[in-house]
């Protein structure tokens, strides 16, 4: 089924840039998140234009960035509480790298050079002179982390390849994911680990209806949002007075 | 049936919330209280931020409180003049309770603000209606048991600034109540809480009111200070969840209804102790999660984008 629709949305591509080894595309466009949104599911499909038999591709998804604080609890005078702590400025709030055709030393590689782009390098340290094993195990930590909360998975999954040439995978989201632009990276890998023809999309993730209603204006109107919870509180108050002063007539 | 909560920004059980909501509604139904001390510790168990559920519990006490309210109005049991001193006082303490609260939300310890106020409070109170009820039941059993009297005069009646007070048919001063109304506001703002179970006793035992005036003119000050504390957290800490709010709003009036029939069928005292050892378990979970060894060492805080 998924290899039919694959064809199909592969015929539809517009072929305008020929000179690129890849074309692909995302079964969504957008993503709506709504009070019951509970994950979601990116079909990620399209071909490569070259003559090697086995060809290594990389497909990257980098959520919205955001700023985030990992602690530490430590126990003082008895009781566990958030002492230490490391900062950092603008990570991405989701990632996934998956390939195919990539031996287990080129995964590490590219592995250890992702993290350290998109994760490590972004540390903010409040103070100076931390030592640099005390930051490895807050990046382990980070990592454990994203992973237990499924916004981050490296090389779990295998992309697949039809005749040499079509190729697709899924991508899943939490439940819990923020709102913004994630970018869905495509590459090809040479043999000597490099990355070339890289293409870009994005999908748009926004919140919509209630949600969009509720956290806009509780963020940017806070003044109305205050007020509006209190008529809400109040109306509600009276009402349930009223019916049941009227069931009880 | 799962449901994200926009604030809170974490997805929970839609059915969970409203039986959490009826259950608590229903046990202030049976004993009288807000419920607001056990909704939050409660809230925060179930994995939605302290700050989040502190703001958004002071928004549902202002729905059930103002839904009481009305009820004690039409019997005239609302000494209105006590109430806006009372009011006036709990608005300063509500925006001194924001502020602080602001502040150590800052500073990343609000779970453990939150916990440490609760673990004093509810232990505290738990341990005091235990007692208090573990010696009522005594009492009626020795008939010969007296209780003792209230004190008609006390140190009350010698402060300066004294309003007469119709509806309690009292003499005071209002500096007493003004202090009284300020300790709540702060309680309402840091604890989510109406603060009805300090308030009513110190109604009765300090201020001397009269008890058929006490629970409508508590709810007329637990109205106001919440709704004005749920503003305030609203503007300052953008931490009020609308949604969250209207289903804990729900499943409060239905459960609270229920209690309130229920409650004829229960004796008194034995649901008193049930209602302490219930405060007692809360305090105790909220203690453990202090003291043990947690789970996990790490956590993950997303600060909100500039």
């Amino acid at each position: 089924m998924i290899r039919l629709f694959c064809f199909f949305f592969i015929s539809l591509l517009s072929f305008e840039s020929v000179s690129s080894n890849i074309i692909f595309n995302i079964d969504k466009k957008e993503i709506q998140l709504t009070t019951r949104f509970d994950g979601s599911k990116l079909l990620v499909f399209g071909a490569i234009n070259q003559n090697n038999k086995n060809p290594s591709l990389l497909i990257e998804i980098i959520g919205p960035k955001r700023d985030l604080t990992i602690r530490k609890k430590t126990k003082v005078w008895g009781i566990w509480i958030d002492r230490d702590f490391a900062s950092f400025n603008k990570l991405p709030s989701f990632y996934a790298i998956q390939s195919i055709n990539l031996s287990p030393d080129y995964l590490q590689k590219i592995r250890d050079s992702k993290l350290e782009k998109h994760f490590f390098s972004n540390l903010y340290k409040p103070k100076k002179n931390t030592d640099k094993s005390e930051d490895k195990k807050y990046f382990d930590e980070l990592v454990r982390l994203y992973k237990n909360s499924k916004n981050m998975s490296l090389f779990e999954k295998k992309i697949n390849i039809e005749e040499e040439k079509l190729f697709f995978s899924t991508v899943e989201l939490p439940e819990k994911i923020s709102p913004g632009n994630y970018s869905v990276i495509i590459s090809l890998v040479d043999n000597k680990a490099n990355l070339y023809n890289v293409s870009e999309k994005k999908i748009k993730v926004s919140k919509v209806g209630i949600q969009k209603f509720l956290s806009n204006n509780a963020e940017n109107y806070s003044v109305f949002y205050g007020i509006l919870s209190v008529i809400i509180a109040l109306f509600f108050g009276f009402t349930a007075a009223e019916i049941f002063r009227w069931k009880k007539l | 049936m799962q449901i994200f909560l926009p604030i809170a920004d974490v997805p929970a059980n839609l059915l969970v919330l409203l039986l959490l909501g009826g259950g608590v509604g229903f046990l202030s139904g049976v004993f009288g209280i807000g419920g607001g001390f056990l909704m939050t510790p409660l809230l925060i168990f179930m994995g939605i931020p302290a700050a989040v559920a502190v703001a958004t519990e002071a928004n549902q006490i202002a729905a059930s409180s103002f839904s009481g309210v009305l009820a004690h109005v039409k019997r005239r049991a609302v000494d209105f003049k006590m109430g806006n001193i009372l009011v006036a006082g709990g608005l300063f303490g509500s925006a001194l309770g924001v502020e602080i609260f602001g502040k150590i939300k800052d500073y990343g310890q609000i779970e453990l603000f939150v916990s440490g106020c609760y673990i004093v409070f509810l232990g505290s109170i738990g341990s005091l209606m235990f007692v208090e009820s573990l010696s009522t039941i005594r009492k009626n059993k020795n008939p010969g048991f007296k209780n003792r009297e209230r004190k008609k005069h006390n140190w009350i009646h010698g402060l300066p600034f004294k309003i007469r007070f119709k509806t309690s048919q009292l003499y005071i001063s209002a500096i007493p109540p003004l202090i009284l109304g300020f300790i709540i506001g702060i309680l309402a703002s840091i604890m989510g809480v109406g603060g009805g179970f300090i308030l009513v006793p110190a109604m009765i035992y300090i201020l001397g009111m009269p008890t058929k005036v006490v629970i409508g003119t508590s709810l007329y000050q637990i109205m106001f200070i919440t709704a004005f504390t749920t503003f305030m957290h609203a503007v300052q800490n953008h931490t009020v969840d609308l949604l969250l709010a209207l289903i804990l709003i729900v499943g409060g009036v239905i459960g609270a209804q229920l209690g309130a029939r229920a409650t004829v069928k229960l004796k008194a005292e034995e649901i008193r102790i049930l209602l302490a050892i219930i405060v007692l378990l809360v305090c105790l979970k909220i203690a453990l999660d202090l003291f043990l060894v947690p789970s996990d060492m790490y956590s993950l805080i997303y600060s909100i984008q500039k």
